[in-house]
């Protein structure tokens, strides 16, 4: 009598077609495990990056500098250019070459709100005559995707209005003269806005940011003492 | 005579009780990470909107305010605030007295909290 050790037919195939259901079945959840996993790392990953191009932004907005320059009639006049939809102005600082100031620019371009500057180390701008492109042919960065941009200003028609008021806090007080705006242009009022308001749209969503410029606030500082998010 | 050199049920059931605790592991691990993931984007996205948030409440304690309710960017916050402190502003150096003139202007130190529905979100001071 032969003793066979060996599987049979009819187990080697109903082993192969559980093995071969169970492999296809993991591959299955497999692809789905990790497919989702790659999209929330990916959206987690472009949620930062806006996250910190948008810290950018307000960082350059915030430092804005009472900058001079010599329009075509040789009067001085400050450099600082706020539209509906479009910012010029001198930062102190710049996002390529940390420690600098630069001239800034802002608008929506191609289906996002970009960034553009123009780093101010060797050679200072002394001419008003500066336009956006001139800032964009230099330096631009896309900062987020966005079909339009709104800008409100919080400031003063003239200078003497600023001076009008509380010498201590003059960005902003309770007798404040300032008041909001739709366009700034610092060749008229003389002076620039203490706060300004952004509105960001894009297909799916409205995005808003108060920034208020350091230069003007001296009580500005870090008063956190239990900041947490949720 | 034959002989079945096949798995006992106690095998098979041993076997696919640690197939499912390693499945079980897994999904749990997979889980977590997707959660996190999550709650990292929500407090990036509240991050984003701190400063917007100063901002705005150091602008209406400025026109008067010391409480509000709104939404910014879809985010709905409750902010109030009370003077802790308010002191007058000191003037010029007076030569009679030796020392400093009053003014009529306040400085006050302002405690502020923050929340949005019933979650606590930020609690910090301010000068105005």
């Amino acid at each position: 009598m032969t003793t066979r050790n060996g599987f049979t037919l009819i187990e080697m195939l109903v082993s192969l077609v559980i093995l071969t259901s169970i492999m296809l079945l993991s591959s299955e959840a497999y692809r789905y495990f990790v497919v989702q996993l790659n999209q929330r790392q990916d959206s987690f990953n472009t949620v930062s990056e806006h996250f910190k191009r948008l810290k950018w932004l307000q960082h350059q907005i915030a430092s804005t500098s009472m900058y001079y320059v010599t329009t075509v009639e040789g009067k001085k006049q400050l450099l600082f250019s706020g539209s509906k939809n479009a910012l010029l102005w001198v930062s102190t600082t710049s996002v390529t070459k940390p420690g600098t100031g630069s001239v800034s620019a802002m608008a929506i371009e191609d289906g996002h709100l970009r960034y553009c500057e123009k780093v101010l180390d060797e050679t200072f701008l002394t001419k008003a005559n500066i336009s956006q492109q001139d800032v964009c042919s230099e330096f631009s960065l896309n900062i987020v995707p966005a079909t339009a941009l709104t800008l409100e200003y919080y400031g003063w028609l003239d200078l003497t209005a600023q001076l009008s008021q509380n010498p201590i806090n003059p960005v902003m007080n309770a007798a404040s003269t300032a008041t909001w705006q739709d366009k700034y242009f610092s060749s008229e009022t003389g002076t620039l806005p203490g706060l300004i308001k952004m509105t960001v749209k894009n297909d799916t969503s409205s995005q808003e940011y108060w920034v208020q410029l350091h230069g003007l606030d001296p009580a500005k500082a870090g008063y956190f003492n239990n900041a947490s998010s949720g | 005579m034959k002989k079945h050199a096949g798995l006992t049920l106690i095998e098979v059931l041993i076997a696919g009780l640690l197939l499912a605790m390693a499945l079980g592991v897994a999904s749990v691990v997979f889980q977590q990470n997707d959660l996190q993931q999550r709650q990292a984007e929500r407090i990036l996205l509240r991050a984003s909107q701190l400063d917007s948030v100063v901002n705005r409440i150091r602008y209406e304690l400025q026109q008067g305010a010391v409480q509000g309710e709104w939404t910014l960017s879809d985010m709905p916050y409750a902010w109030q605030a009370k003077v802790i402190r308010s002191a007058a502003v000191a003037g010029a150096y007076d030569a009679e007295s030796g020392g400093l003139t009053e003014t009529n202007q306040q400085k006050s130190l302002y405690q502020v909290d923050v929340s949005s529905g019933d979650n606590p979100l930020y609690s910090f001071q301010l000068t105005l």
